[in-house]
């Protein structure tokens, strides 16, 4: 059973929460200013007044800023909308990434009512545009929905002139489609959001929207700018940049921070209406990126700096009183500070260095260490326990390894809720996610080199090692005419220099996606190109290495005793894990670069369908087993074949039995990438 | 005789007048706080703009806030009775702020006599570590005092034995003990050692205070201390300062940006971390 001693990272959208609300009561306080503001300069349709602010949070490692996300989140949703963003390891924040990030965070729910911050959004809109100060947004949006065409079509119209009457270089067409959404069916809602994120929208959520092509880039800070206005009215926007000390590169690469410098000046400067809250740790700001940042963008990124504060002797005693009130009735059967010693608590108080999270720890290492002693001896009465003692623990680098393996299972687990979200909306996660992860998990192997840059609508991971390097292009576009393009520039590529293109293995190509698939295969034929598909098991490693090692960074890791664990420590552990190094993307890259075969994977892991015309294919797991039963199927969808295949080879992959019908050549004919048949051929 | 025209907007100039006239007088009821008569919707807005610029509102007016009246009164005065009078406060509230004061460390609470008084914490108190070390003198000296008791009652005749003789040296023992137990619990008053140190670091702190960022960094602290105090000096007056609640101490969070001799002089903390900012309440 978790207690509230298990809660040591703050999730940001999570349901848990226990607050001490005194505690930097000042930031979430002069956040709440700004917003008031805002809300009221958007009342007075007063352009001037309505500004955008910029406010740096800086504190040690555990002292609650993300915790602060959830609390802003509680406290002052739904009358703000509220935006969580950390920077990928490796990548550059785009405004497209942040418009992204905000059409994501305001399909998600408020914190106090059954409703989506989006819906708050227009709702509060609706009601301006007809004198309702904001006031009931659910209210109005209902009675929008439920109003007769033409009345609606009125108040589309009464909100744009109102909207355009204090900011008016916004994207109409932008807004009119962001209006639309609430009387879209649900569908159409999807396709209509993923092309206000900025998204590429698949071919049909294009054919659904009407238009040609996603948002373009000249496009997006219109974009943002809209809704920065539109939210102004009632729910205004609060970005919350987090982690920002992973702009810092590890080989001195500046790169990121001066593009993060002209991101924030950038929506300074362009959006009016939106609050800006940006969270770093304070040695890291100071020493590693306020000095990169020049003096026009430093004054932009540090309009206000507030320090989270350390507790004070009764914070800490208050928030272990909290704590110990949520434990569960069977661990708490006598006063406070029970199930603590009194001393425990008052050295807890007293160290005046204890973060609350160093503080948690401290308390769920007691709570341990007094339940075992429980259960060793029940027949001791509270009153005359015997002395504290110290939960049984294996030698350090033992307890530090179970501590670092129980961290890293909760970052798998988180990876994979990601992509359960994604696939839920019919999507995987972008190419800058990927090349973020690729670029972390590079960082783990020796002598290599990882630099991620966007290429049309792809993204670049060039890796580099002794001279040599290869391009990992990431190709997770949705619409078969980008991906088209990025296939034949990566084959064009692949004649001078090793490429290799990689795609999630959901993201199959669509029977009608012929151009896609004939690139593919000139990619295939060409000197140096080779295309691979990523398991999920595969991604779900990648995005849990990139965030475990971001939280390294962050120094949100904390070891057995309560102190953040060294990151090298985390990195060392993690490549001797071997997971992402032995098996996979990257050391088929490496192989490519030195032209050997990748090592042997372990058993455990399923192979990869990989295509590489340089390199051997892989062993086909079960040989004989797909052709074989294609020739009594004669036609199949691949579906259906990996189904029959496993009912004969438990382990059988979806990735090895496409390389398996590959490497059976002319005698397989493939119908898209769905359809297979065997043509057998006279003798 | 007609009434004077009220006031309905408030600016800049107005805000910036008031300001200045309540922390000359220390407390203004809302309605004299312009010289202008005003309407109640002027009168609202300047409160709330007062407010905004750290005054205090009351049921009656604007102050100073009492915090820092009270503040203002103990620097000036050595010592204070608890009912004192402030601009625009009850007894009640006074009292509140004093206990919270001195409930953050900025003040010490005595009893004189029958009354309570309020002191600004100088030499005259005992510092937390010295009061923490006197409250352990007294458990040990408890426990002495036990030993005592139970060395004496064996000179004692029962109606089986007669009286034990006490040997010399175990009484010596014993009196050592209780009066070790009392050596150096209280330093010396005269402000000694410790509080010139105090003075100094704080004063260097206040100075190294970056601008903007509301931190010092220990290590450049320390360095410019270096020909007054020694580096483990300044470590017990901020370790002492942040016991008071006076400062904060900030557990180093860089990845290994600290130089060998910048780690040296930084400060470890109670729970063991590396203690490389300190930050003023």
């Amino acid at each position: 059973m978790l207690t509230p001693f298990d809660y040591e990272h703050a999730d940001p959208w999570g349901s848990h929460f226990l607050d001490l609300e005194t505690l930097n009561a000042h930031v979430n306080g002069r956040i709440a200013e700004l917003l008031l503001d805002v809300r009221g300069a958007a009342e007075r349709s007063e352009r001037e007044a309505l500004r955008t602010s910029a406010l740096l949070v800086l504190g040690p490692a555990g002292t609650g800023k993300t915790h602060l996300f959830s609390r802003l989140r509680r406290e002052l949703g739904p009358r703000a909308a509220f935006v969580h963003i950390r920077p990928d390891i490796g990548v550059v924040t785009t405004p497209r990434h942040v418009l992204a990030h905000v059409i994501d965070a305001l399909t998600r729910e408020t914190a106090r009512q059954p409703a989506r911050q989006l819906e708050v959004v227009l709702g509060c809109l609706i009601s301006a545009a007809r004198g309702g100060q904001g006031a009931r947004p659910l209210l109005h949006l209902d009675d929008h929905r439920r109003a007769p065409d033409a009345e609606r079509a009125e108040t589309v119209e009464g909100i744009v002139d109102r909207v355009e009457g204090f900011c008016f270089d916004l994207s109409i067409d932008y807004l009119e489609l962001l209006l639309t959404l609430p009387v879209l069916s649900r569908i159409d809602q999807r396709a209509a959001l993923a092309w206000l994120s900025g998204r590429e929208p698949s071919e049909a959520q294009l054919a659904r929207l009407g238009r040609r092509a996603g948002l373009g880039d000249t496009e997006v800070i219109p974009a943002l700018r809209t809704l920065a206005a539109v939210a102004a009215f009632g729910a205004p926007l609060v970005l919350v940049f987090d982690q920002l000390e992973n702009l810092v590169d590890p080989n001195g690469e500046t790169d990121r921070i001066i593009a993060y410098g002209t991101l924030i000046s950038e929506l300074r400067d362009n959006a009016r209406g939106l609050t800006l809250v940006q969270m770093a740790l304070d040695t890291e700001w100071m020493h590693g990126i306020r000095s990169v940042l020049g003096s026009s963008q430093r004054t932009r990124v540090e309009g206000e700096i507030v320090q989270v504060s350390m507790p004070t002797r009764e914070e800490r005693e208050k928030l272990v009183k909290l704590w110990v009130a949520a434990l569960p009735d069977e661990q708490r059967s006598a006063p406070f500070p029970a199930p603590f010693t009194g001393d425990q608590v008052k050295r807890w108080c007293d160290a005046a260095d204890m973060t609350p999270r160093a503080l948690m720890i401290a308390c769920r290492q007691a709570l341990a260490g007094a339940l075992e002693r429980a259960r060793k001896h029940p027949e001791v009465t509270r009153e005359r326990q015997p002395p504290s003692e110290p939960p049984p623990r294996e030698n350090d680098s033992d307890a530090l390894s179970l501590r670092l393996e129980a961290l890293w299972e909760e970052y798998l687990a988180a990876a994979r809720n990601e992509l359960k979200r994604e696939s839920e909306e019919g999507r995987s996660v972008s190419g800058e996610r990927l090349a973020g992860a690729l670029v972390a998990a590079a960082g783990l192997l020796d002598d290599t080199r990882a630099l991620a840059r966007m290429q049309g609508t792809a993204v670049a991971v060039m890796l580099e090692r002794a001279q040599s390097r290869i391009a990992v292009i990431i190709a997770q576009q949705l619409h078969p005419r980008s991906l088209a393009v990025s296939l034949r520039r990566a084959a064009e590529r692949a004649a001078t220099e090793p490429v290799l293109v990689v795609r999630d293995q959901a993201l199959p190509f669509k029977p009608s996606w012929g151009g896609c698939e004939e690139q593919r295969r000139q990619l295939l034929k060409s000197r140096f190109g080779s295309w691979l598909e990523l398991a999920r098991h595969e991604l779900v490693r990648l995005l849990a290495t990139h965030d475990f090692l971001a939280a390294a960074r962050s120094q949100d890791l904390a070891g057995p005793d309560g102190h953040a664990i060294d990151v090298s420590l985390v990195r060392k552990w993690l490549a001797d894990k071997n997971e992402i190094t032995q098996s996979g993307v990257l050391p088929l890259a490496l192989a490519m670069l030195t032209g050997t075969r990748p090592s042997e994977r372990p058993p455990s892991a399923p192979p990869l369908r990989t295509s590489t015309a340089p390199l051997p294919q892989p062993e086909p797991l079960t040989r004989a087993g797909a052709v074989a039963i294609l020739r009594e199927l004669r036609i199949a969808s691949i579906e259906r074949l990996v189904r029959e295949v496993r009912a004969r080879h438990r382990h059988a992959s979806r990735a090895a039995i496409e390389a398996e019908l590959r490497s059976a050549g002319g005698r397989i004919r493939w119908f898209g990438s769905s359809i297979v048949c065997l043509e057998e051929r006279d003798s | 005789m007609p009434r004077r025209a009220e006031l309905d907007e408030i600016d800049e100039a107005h805000v910036t007048a008031a300001e200045r006239a309540v922390r000359e007088r220390g407390f203004l009821p809302t309605a004299k706080l312009l010289s202008e008569r005003m309407s109640a919707r002027a009168q609202s807005a300047l409160v709330l703009a007062l407010e905004k610029r750290g005054l205090e509102r009351t049921a009656r007016g604007v102050r100073v806030p009492l915090a820092k009246q009270l503040t203002r009164a103990l620097e000036a005065a050595r010592e204070l009775p608890m009912n004192i009078k402030l601009a625009g406060a009850s007894g009640k509230e006074i009292k509140s702020a004093a206990y919270a004061l001195v409930r953050d460390g900025h003040a010490a609470l005595i009893k004189k006599g029958r009354s309570e008084r309020l002191l600004p914490i100088d030499s005259r108190v005992l510092s937390a570590s010295e009061a923490s070390a006197f409250a352990q003198a007294a458990t040990r000296l408890t426990a002495i005092a036990k030993k005592l008791e139970a060395f004496a009652r064996t000179a004692r005749p029962t109606r089986t034995r007669p009286a034990y003789a006490l040997m010399r040296e175990e009484a010596r023992a014993l009196a050592d003990e209780a009066s070790g137990a009392l050596d150096g619990i209280v330093g010396d008053p005269s402000g000694g050692n410790h509080h010139e140190a105090r003075a100094l670091v704080l004063e260097a702190a206040q100075n190294l205070v970056m601008e903007g960022i509301g931190l010092v960094y220990v290590p450049e602290l320390v360095q410019s201390l270096a020909d007054k105090l020694v580096r483990e000096e300044v470590h017990q007056v901020l370790s002492d300062a942040a016991q008071r609640g006076e400062l904060e101490l900030r557990p180093e969070s860089g990845l290994d940006r600290l130089s060998p001799g910048d780690r040296a002089a930084c400060l470890v903390g109670p729970s063991g971390r590396l203690v490389s900012y300190v930050r003023m309440r």
